[in-house]
């Protein structure tokens, strides 16, 4: 036996370190070989005698210790038997093993995680709800997996990938994916006939014609309605073509934004404690810990996820805890200072909406803050640069 | 006064005869030596002395003595013996 597997057996059987005081050693050594008992790495230290030997031979050991006049006194003690001592009450330690290795054995053979791979515009969550409305889903079967007619079912189901894998990895199923290279769109000029108009008054700026026929110059003023690009356009035998108008107008415009706050208004804010609710999530499954009814009214639920997680993916087995906050309509009171803070943070609000949606700021051209006994009105008067086309149909009755 | 001859075993004499090889048909031991390190002992009755500097082990030839430092017995079982440890003499004592 190889001294890795004669630790491994010494280990599973339990070893027992002694050392003996007194009495003949020579003798001890003599009787326990005569008796079958096995000792190993004896050796003498003055006095003193040290040896080991299996634990269920140590209490053979003790009657030929006493003949050979020795006391015996165990140093130490090694083994699984040993270890799994201190633990011989704990009932949850053994079902909680079994219940392990049932869980092990009964869900390698299924997926346990889903992801996606090779995406960069096609969000995960919609190709794993592809997947999973044809069968890829925690807690599938792996062997039940279909991979050819899952690739052909996916591109489908998916017009914007090109390629589609299920790899399965372990009881990871990756879904590995290649997006559809875009194609650039190309605008059909000769269809839809339409004008540019103005969508509010202002002064020109620039004007950049793709299609149809500049209607104004840089420096007219326009107004709401005025045309800007006329879609149709004369042709140089003098006949008159119908186009899609398309182009770029961009205009010195003026915008006002008014803000009211009331000093009193009613809002949907936070009332009382957070009722805690966990779930246990097993796959796909959330399985209630708690025994109260059904909750009425309005909650704000937060979740906190307490699953294993790898550093990649995290495992569908674990506790979710889900706090239920109850909200109730609760009218606010605001002083007068506040509803100015309150306004100008809502007028931040709007600039910022209005600037995502390609409106420029130029300056700030008047300022008014008018009290009343309801409340405070903020109203600001932008210079403001932007495009104001607005494309409108054109529309063009043939007469015969 | 006439010297007692030593008698030797039939067996032991049968072995010598017909030139077969020594334990075949009597009980003898052998000596096994790694170095100074370490020496295996079959035909092993029991241990007559035990310390660090001192193991003596009676065979079935007689007493059988290794001296030197650290010396231990790593096993002990089925009339072998496993004497391990800085050997520096073996001596033998007849019976």
């Amino acid at each position: 036996m190889t001294l890795n597997w004669l630790r491994l057996w010494r280990f599973l059987t339990g070893y027992v370190w002694f050392s003996g005081e007194g009495g003949f050693p020579e003798r001890l050594l003599t009787e326990a070989a005569k008796s079958h008992l096995p000792l190993s790495d004896s050796r003498r230290e003055g006095e003193s005698f040290f040896a080991g030997c299996p634990a269920r031979d140590y209490r053979r050991l003790r009657p030929l210790a006493r003949r050979a006049c020795m006391r015996l006194k165990i140093r130490h003690k090694s083994g699984l038997y040993f270890r799994l001592f201190p633990y011989r009450k704990r009932i949850g330690v053994p079902v909680g093993l079994t219940l392990a290795v049932t869980l092990l054995v009964l869900l390698s053979g299924r997926v346990w995680v889903v992801t996606a791979e090779g995406n960069t515009t096609i969000p995960d969550g919609e190709i794993l709800s592809a997947m999973e409305a044809l069968g890829v889903y925690p807690g599938c079967r792996l062997s039940s997996l279909d991979m050819e007619w899952l690739r052909t079912e996916a591109l489908t189901r998916l017009p914007q990938v090109s390629y589609l894998s299920v790899n399965p990895t372990g009881c990871v199923a990756r879904v590995a994916v290649t997006e559809r290279g875009q194609t650039p769109f190309i605008q059909d000029f000769k269809q839809n006939f339409s004008n540019m108009v103005a969508a509010r008054d202002g002064r020109i700026l620039s004007v950049e014609v793709y299609s149809g026929q500049a209607a104004v110059i840089a420096g007219q003023g326009v107004t709401k309605g005025m045309l800007l690009i006329g879609g149709a356009v004369e042709s140089a035998s003098g006949n008159t073509v119908f186009r899609r108008s398309a182009g770029r107008v961009i205009a010195e415009t003026t915008r006002e934004i008014s803000i009211t706050v009331p000093f009193r208004e009613q809002k949907q804010l936070p009332a009382g404690d957070p009722i805690f609710r966990p779930v246990f999530r097993f796959l796909t499954w959330d399985i209630p810990l708690f025994g109260h009814g059904a909750l009425s009214g309005d909650y704000l639920v937060t979740e906190y996820h307490h699953l294993p997680h790898n550093g990649s993916f995290s495992l569908p087995i674990g506790l979710i805890s889900r706090y239920y906050t109850p909200h109730k309509t609760t009218v606010l009171s605001h002083s007068p200072e506040a509803a100015a803070a309150i306004a100008d943070q809502r007028l931040k609000e709007q600039k910022d909406a209005l600037t995502s949606g390609g409106v420029t700021f130029l300056s700030e051209q008047h300022k008014t803050v008018q009290k009343t006994d309801r409340g405070i009105t903020l109203t600001v008067t932008y210079l403001c640069k932007e495009d104001i086309t607005r494309e409108i149909p054109l529309s063009v009755t043939e007469n015969s | 006064m006439a010297r007692k001859r030593r008698k030797i075993p039939l067996t032991k004499r049968l072995e010598t005869a017909l030139e077969l090889p020594d334990g075949t048909l009597c009980r003898s031991f052998r000596i096994e030596l790694s170095g100074n390190r370490r020496a295996v002992i079959e035909g092993c009755r029991r241990i007559l002395q035990y310390d660090q500097n001192c193991i003596r082990l009676d065979t079935v030839e007689g007493a059988l003595c290794f001296e030197g430092d650290c010396l231990r017995v790593n096993c002990l079982s089925g009339g072998s013996a496993v004497v391990a440890g800085q050997i520096a003499t073996v001596g033998f004592e007849g019976e």
